[in-house]
């Protein structure tokens, strides 16, 4: 009896276990096993033209000691923190703006998708030609406008400016639709009595809306974080990590290394930092924002 | 009845699985279609492409073309993947001499198919995209070499004399001051005198390789030291950098710039000389691609001098091929690529390259064929092509070719772009350079 209980039981708990198999044994092929296969590599010496040897965390050691890490790391930090920061601003503003009812808002909200849905490939090449010195709509515009006196070559004077605003012009909908998406789900019953008790505009957005909005922004923040963070494609259009290497964000040093310089062993080992980073990040992140919501009781 | 009946049923069901063997029967004694497969950028507008696909029909269908179309930034990425994951998609590849030298080891060298009498029939340089380490990868199909454009009209609008472009360097600045102007008088210069790549890998450092060997230097020295930041390399950098801030008749702009937007901004008339790629005189030529005051005004020629006393003119030779992998070798389809190869390069095809989208011929017996020397529309670049020739300068290549790449022109940017002094900038870049030499 006990062991027919037993078997029952146990039988109940891997009943799970079976279910997920397939779906487990799947993402073992397409991901883990790349993954050991990176961890591999990074532990070599791996360059095209030489044999392969096992060099143990002197790769990692390397990343330590490597002057362009350290000046990537801080590219990249300075990237993610202006774009992430601009992101969320602007996309809170946007979303304040699309939850407003006026005529056409269905219209504007699909419009205001568009740029999300252009291809990375193409928002680079839309902004390189935005950026041309001598052609360029955006110094045309501003020059008309009397803005500029002389057009400004803005991807060799400002590149890490341009970067961002061409790499947030793309990703902006996404966080503007998870922040709509909160928002939506705010009761407007909750605005119109605190309107009847006399907050105004910002009283209301920041006792209400924020504090409700916690979780979205955190939720946001994150997968912005990671977003930019992985930032490639409008970097190798524009400014392929220049000029003098001033827009050198991780990802493309992690590229350049790899498969522009062929050091395969030293590229796997700076894509696992990049990795690393970006779970510490996330972890800290997390942990902050729940320490603060437990003590404000939320 | 009812095995009447079953007898046809069975027949009927005999039919049906017969007939589609039968019907099949000649294609199952077909031979399959020798593959190809290609790794070039194309194929719309690619000449080569082009012809490998009429290969197609001359073979009757036994040898397939696959294009792996790539835009070129993305082979080298491309060769550098399947090479280290032991793919052997690749049976020819597009290739110049700094991915012939990095990539070598990975193609099949085909000496025997070269005897030295067919190679005295091409351009001395025109095998460098092909040849490393004592042998021959392939086939060249262009040579590459930087020209002195100029506009005509802007000359006589300038009161300069259209038929004589500047010939040294205090000639180029005395032109390129006066050809910048503020043409509509709103108080900024909408009329650039001179242009030049050097946005970076457009690329950057062959811009200051062509000033540095017309001054005499170069980049390493035959022990293989890095010698660029000697005075010559100095007054080389100096020269660019006195053009864009001291004599202010290049746009800062050029900073920006890459090969297809410096031929963009001379070709819509706002720039008045540029350097460029042979491709440069054939958008010139092209409705679609210049304003209707830049066709037909165009001239073109040899480098300026940097000091005469030196050199008259020095461009950065060199050239583009096919080579033929390794992995061809291993499917054994080495002699059908030969043959493919030798169609794609063909005169016919080296003429329309030339043609259509200015692509110098390797063919040395072209450079004085009637009818392309006598043809006014062509004429003018081969003769500059030929007078070039007189200054030969190959093209810096080396092993780590993308390394010192970048960290010469990491630095050269940080000078021009007035963020170092000239010097400095030499000097790190040549301590970058050492380093990377030294190996890990």
């Amino acid at each position: 009896m006990e062991r027919a209980h037993t078997r029952r039981r146990l039988q109940t708990r891997a009943t799970p276990f079976f279910l997920l198999s397939p779906a487990l044994a799947l993402l073992i092929a397409v991901a883990g096993f790349p993954l050991i296969g990176a961890a591999r590599i990074s532990l070599l010496r791996l360059r095209l033209n030489a044999p392969e040897q096992f060099i143990g965390l002197e790769n990692y050691r390397r990343l330590f000691s490597d002057p362009k890490m350290l000046q990537s790391l801080g590219i990249t930090a300075m990237f993610v923190i202006g774009s992430v920061t601009a992101a969320v601003v602007l996309a809170y503003l946007l979303a304040l703006l699309l939850y407003q009812d006026f005529p056409g808002r269905r219209v504007v909200r699909t419009v205001v998708l568009i740029p999300w849905a252009l291809a990375p490939v193409v928002n680079g090449i839309m902004w390189k030609s935005m950026y041309a010195p001598n052609f360029g709509p955006l110094n045309d515009v501003l020059n008309r406008l009397g803005i500029l006196s002389q057009s400004v070559s803005w991807l060799v004077d400002y590149p890490m400016a341009s970067l961002i605003l061409a790499y947030l012009w793309k990703v902006l909908p996404f966080p503007t639709l998870i922040i709509l998406a909160g928002l939506e789900g705010i009761p407007r019953d909750l605005y119109e009595a605190a309107e009847v008790d006399g907050a105004g505009s910002l009283t209301r957005f920041r006792r209400i809306t924020l504090p409700l909005q916690r979780t979205i922004t955190l939720l946001t923040v994150i997968l912005m974080l990671v977003d930019a963070l992985h930032v490639f494609a409008v970097v190798d259009i524009l400014t392929r990590g220049g000029p003098a290497d001033r827009t050198m964000v991780l990802n493309y040093a992690i590229f350049r290394t790899a498969f522009r310089y062929l050091d395969f062993g030293y590229g796997a080992a700076m894509a696992f930092a990049l990795t690393a980073l970006v779970l510490v990040l996330t972890f800290v992140y997390i942990r902050a924002q729940s320490e603060a919501a437990l003590a404000t009781g939320r | 009845m009812r095995n009447r009946r079953r007898g046809q049923g069975v027949l009927l069901i005999i039919i049906v699985l017969v007939l589609p063997f039968a019907a099949g029967a000649p294609s199952l004694a077909q031979q399959p279609p020798l593959v190809l497969r290609v790794l070039d950028e194309g194929p719309i507008g690619n000449p080569w492409a082009k012809a490998a696909s009429e290969y197609e029909r001359v073979t009757n269908g036994r040898v397939r073309v696959e294009w792996i179309s790539s835009p070129w930034p993305g082979i080298q990425t491309r060769l550098a993947t399947a090479f280290a994951a032991g793919d052997t998609s690749i049976d020819i590849t597009k290739t110049w001499g700094g991915w012939t030298t990095e990539f070598w080891p990975f193609f099949h060298a085909i000496d025997d198919k070269w005897p030295a009498s067919q190679r005295n029939t091409l351009l001395t340089y025109a095998l460098h995209p092909v040849a490393a380490a004592g042998h021959i990868y392939g086939v060249p199909r262009h040579v590459t070499l930087y020209y002195f454009y100029w506009n005509k009209k802007m000359f006589q609008e300038a009161g300069l004399d259209p038929a004589r472009p500047p010939q040294t360097y205090e000639q180029l600045v005395a032109t390129c001051t006066k050809l910048t102007k503020d043409r509509d008088g709103d108080g900024r210069i909408d009329q650039w005198g001179y242009a030049e790549s050097m946005d970076v890998a457009s690329p950057m450092l062959n811009t200051f390789e062509r000033w540095l060997y017309r001054a005499g230097g170069d980049i390493l020295d035959s022990r293989g030291n890095p010698i660029f930041n000697d005075r010559r390399g100095l007054r080389a950098l100096q020269a660019i950098y006195d053009l864009i801030y001291t004599h202010k008749c290049i746009d800062p702009g050029a900073l920006q710039l890459g090969n297809p937007a410096t031929r963009q901004v001379f070709n819509a008339g706002r720039v008045a000389m540029m350097s460029m790629w042979g491709s440069g005189w054939a958008e010139a030529q092209d409705p679609t691609r210049a304003s209707k005051d830049v066709i037909g005004n165009v001239g073109v020629t040899i480098l300026p001098a940097l000091d005469p006393a030196i050199v008259r003119s020095a461009t950065i030779h060199g050239s583009e091929g096919y080579a033929i992998t390794k992995s061809a070798a291993q499917r054994g389809v080495v002699e059908e690529a030969w043959r493919l190869l030798q169609y794609m390069t063909s005169r016919a095809v080296q003429l329309e390259g030339l043609k259509t989208r200015g692509y110098m011929p390797p063919s040395l017996a072209l450079y004085a064929d009637p009818e392309l020397t006598r043809d006014p529309s062509l004429a003018p670049l081969m003769a500059a092509t030929a007078e070039a020739g007189r200054y030969p300068v190959k093209r810096f290549v080396w092993s780590e070719y993308p390394r010192l790449e970048d960290a010469i022109e990491s630095e050269l940017q940080a000078a021009l772009r007035g963020r170092k002094p000239l010097q400095a900038a030499l000097d790190a870049a040549a301590t970058a350079v050492a380093r990377i030499l030294k190996g890990p």
